[in-house]
């Protein structure tokens, strides 16, 4: 199975409108990425992320799950947020400036 | 203030609030066995039923009509007993408390559309009660997701740290950490602070 990380900066994020940051949001965890976002989501924009990608779950697709690392010697935030499938676990350990991403499968 | 309310009490007069308070937060937090120490206290009826099984409530619930009198204000609260926030159900779960695949995958399907309701609801309510489990760590996504999003829209709340008649509650953490929002310790099971959460609501209607 693949498996495929994406970096978003805050950059990018600010030069989309909400929707289209969304949509491209949810297609990227529908098809089973992981989202490194720089900074912290809004939690309007949370809500309406779940609202809209709850609709998807199904025996395989159960939903997404969020985590924020703080930096250590930085105020640099990182949000990863990721697709909770029936054959993958994802653990996530570390600050924003060294992140580990560890991915079981089964 | 202290001298209207001497007042009204003398004078008998107490303003009257119609309100719909929104009782919201994660998956076990005691969102219901709150909602039934209110209904069953003021009105004698249950608002949901209570079990073990996650998402026992997947249907926003409302009971009508619960007055309660607080500080000179006759509150007449319409309580919304929402469906447990999370983000993601994983039907596999529900198995471990004894159901078949085929009702784990019911049950998921019906917690998944709760959720939904219960965020829905959040634009629907006039007050809201964050009900947080006071035995687990304060900063989770669903919280801070939920606070968030009542920040947002001006909607008034109080944080309930509920579970306090359990030995590993830490309602001080939740005091600590949500320093500047009204924290208020709880037990629904027992009532313990029933009192002070209600005068805490109170407070924020106008």
């Amino acid at each position: 199975m693949d498996i495929s990380i994406e970096y978003v900066t805050r950059d990018y994020v600010r030069r989309q409108s909400v929707n289209s940051f969304l949509g491209d949001l949810i297609k990227k965890l529908l098809k089973g990425k992981i989202v490194v976002l720089e900074g912290v989501l809004n939690p309007s924009i949370q809500a309406k992320l779940l609202l809209e990608i709850l609709r998807y779950v199904d025996t395989y697709f159960f939903g997404i799950d969020f985590k924020t690392v703080d930096g250590i010697r930085s105020k640099r935030k990182l949000t990863i947020i990721y697709p909770k499938v029936k054959d993958r676990e994802l653990k996530i350990e570390g600050t924003s400036e060294h992140l580990c991403l560890s991915i079981t499968t089964s | 203030m202290i001298l209207l309310g001497l007042l009204q009490k003398i004078l008998g007069k107490t303003k009257k609030i119609s309100v719909r308070i929104g009782i919201f937060g994660e998956v076990g937090a005691g969102k219901t066995t709150l909602a039934n120490y209110l209904t069953k206290n003021y009105i004698g009826i249950e608002a949901g039923k209570v079990t073990g099984v996650p998402h026992e409530t997947r249907r926003v619930q409302e009971v009508e009509n619960v007055v309660i009198r607080r500080n000179g204000k006759e509150l007449h609260l319409t309580i919304v007993d929402t469906p447990g926030l999370a983000t993601y159900i994983d039907y596999r779960e529900f198995m471990k408390y004894g159901l078949s695949e085929t009702e784990a995958i019911q049950r998921a399907k019906e917690a998944t559309k709760g959720v939904i309701e219960a965020l829905r609801e959040l634009d629907n309510v006039d007050v809201a009660v964050v009900v947080v489990d006071s035995t687990k760590v304060p900063f989770n996504q669903i919280n801070i997701m939920l606070i968030g999003n009542l920040e947002i829209r001006k909607i008034p709340f109080v944080i309930a740290a509920n579970k306090i008649d359990r030995s590993d509650a830490k309602p001080e953490i939740f005091k600590e950490v949500f320093s500047n929002k009204p924290v208020v310790p709880i037990s629904a099971l027992t009532g313990e602070n029933i009192d002070e959460l209600l005068d805490e609501i109170s407070r924020r209607l106008r």
